[in-house]
């Protein structure tokens, strides 16, 4: 008992907060002045704008601007429901049509959020006791996605089509054990045009192949390669020269090339209808600004009308890619 | 949850023999049925007594023990995908005033049969099969249970 006193006597706290130098890098803020573009004002130098997604440069578009500060004032800021709920306005319906035609597809649908889109999609489709197979590199929000799902998820190694290959040879034999079971399974591929994680694109070809040979359905996630792969920027079905009605569906953000916020996904009516009902973020999120689907339509007419700027982004990435190289 | 009530259940299976009107209806029905094999004139009494236990076990075992899942979208991802309606019932929770009354019921059907066949040995081998099929898959024991993997996907 003598020795517990001591010992609490001598103890010293140590600080909650222990002191730091002046110079600690969480203390010092680097201060970015004015809108970050092609080119962000940090600290009072103009630097190159290296970290955003604005792929095409859409985001200070003045015609882009223009359009949004004209739905602004015309609808004002936020919808103020759901979509099922007085929150459908006649610029989601538009920019709804305008992606169905751009991507050739018969339909499009619109989420409000890039991150739930393909959330929501995904268990849409794919309920307990379903496979997934997805490649290993997916994004957050494809992962999130298949967790809602609550299916089996089988992981590939990234881009090994190999890999991919021996899991469905697995699971067929596994079908032919059992060909009631396999009768009421439903499996998926969920991959990526173009990975977040590693900036790969993904061999499309070989997958449709998979996809025949194996009875599964493909969902592709085009949020970083639509705007950026392809002659028009449709995506990685233009760039492989692929037929769009091979994919199942085609998810993708609008926060990257398209310079708006949301999602969407496309695909045949039949696939898209579903989400109108069975898409969470769809149905419980009130839908995405006028102001924004104005935006992104406006940028779609602008990738429409100059179809030369993803050659130009191609060329220029090439040019960089060579240059740090070294 | 009774007809035109905005719910947040989510497998409304599971409610959908508590409802209001239920039970009438039901007992209502398989008078109706009773009625309608009674004015056939090929058919005699005990035959339309054995007939009506009869069919109305086989539609219970079709409907409460042979179909799957829901006939709706649920926002479970498919949880009661592969449970009879039986299972879905009260979220699974057996002796419920639903799951008592509906293993009442064709023991109550059995006993007017029986006694309205005057205990034929033909009546009541038909009666007694038929009430076993609806009431063996009744048992607490076998819920979930599937014999000889039959039904199972």
């Amino acid at each position: 008992v003598q020795e517990k006193e001591e010992l609490i006597e001598e103890w010293q706290p140590e600080p909650l907060v222990p002191s730091v130098p002046k110079d600690h890098p969480a203390l010092n803020y680097n201060i970015v002045s004015g809108p970050p573009t092609h080119t962000v004002t940090v600290n009072g130098k103009k630097c190159i704008n290296f970290a955003s997604f604005n792929f095409l440069g859409l985001l200070d578009n003045e015609k882009v601007k223009s359009a949004a500060q004209a739905s602004l004032k015309k609808y004002g800021v936020g919808t103020c429901g759901p979509r099922g709920f007085y929150g459908t306005f006649d610029v989601h319906l538009e920019l709804e049509e305008r992606l169905a035609e751009f991507m050739r597809t018969e339909e499009a649908i619109i989420y409000s959020y890039g991150f739930a889109t393909i959330a929501s999609a995904i268990p849409a489709y794919s309920k307990r006791g379903d496979i997934v197979f997805v490649d290993e590199a997916a994004c957050f929000a494809i992962q999130k996605g298949l967790q809602a799902s609550r299916s089996s998820i089988k992981l590939f190694k990234h881009n090994d089509m190999a890999d991919l290959e021996r899991l469905l040879k697995e699971q067929e034999t596994e079908d032919q054990k059992n060909p009631r079971k396999a009768r009421v399974t439903r499996r998926f591929i969920v991959v990526e045009g173009l990975y977040m994680n590693t900036g790969d694109v993904c061999p499309l070809p070989e997958l449709i192949k998979l996809k025949y040979k194996y009875k599964v359905r493909i969902f592709l996630e085009e949020s970083l390669s639509f705007g950026v792969l392809g002659e028009r920027g449709r995506g990685i079905t233009e760039h492989f020269g692929i037929n769009i009605d091979d994919i199942d569906l085609i998810s993708a953000n609008m926060e990257n090339s398209l310079a708006s916020i949301g999602g969407f996904c496309c695909g045949r009516s039949f696939i898209i209808d579903h989400q109108r009902l069975s898409g969470q973020g769809y149905c419980f999120s009130a839908s995405l600004p006028p102001l924004l689907a104005a935006a992104a339509i406006e940028a779609l007419n602008i990738m429409e009308d100059n179809p030369d700027i993803f050659q130009t982004l191609r060329a220029k990435c090439e040019r960089i890619h060579k240059a740090l190289q070294g | 949850m009774n007809v035109g009530v905005a719910h947040s259940e989510v497998n409304p299976n599971t409610r959908v023999m508590n409802s209001r009107g239920m039970w009438l209806t039901y007992a209502l029905g398989v008078g109706m049925l009773h009625i309608v094999l009674l004015s056939i004139p090929f058919f005699s009494v005990p035959v339309a007594w054995t007939l009506t236990n009869v069919i109305h076990n086989l539609g219970m075992y079709v409907f409460l023990h042979a179909v799957k899942g829901t006939p709706f979208e649920t926002p479970d991802q498919g949880k009661a995908r592969l449970l009879t309606h039986w299972e879905q019932l009260d979220y699974g929770v057996q002796f419920t005033s639903s799951r008592k009354f509906f293993t009442i019921s064709p023991i109550i059907l059995y006993f007017l049969a029986s006694f309205y066949t005057k205990y034929d040995p033909t009546h009541f081998l038909l009666n007694t099969t038929s009430l076993l099929t609806v009431l063996i898959p009744k048992l607490p024991q076998l819920h979930g249970v599937r014999l000889f993997g039959i039904n199972k996907y």
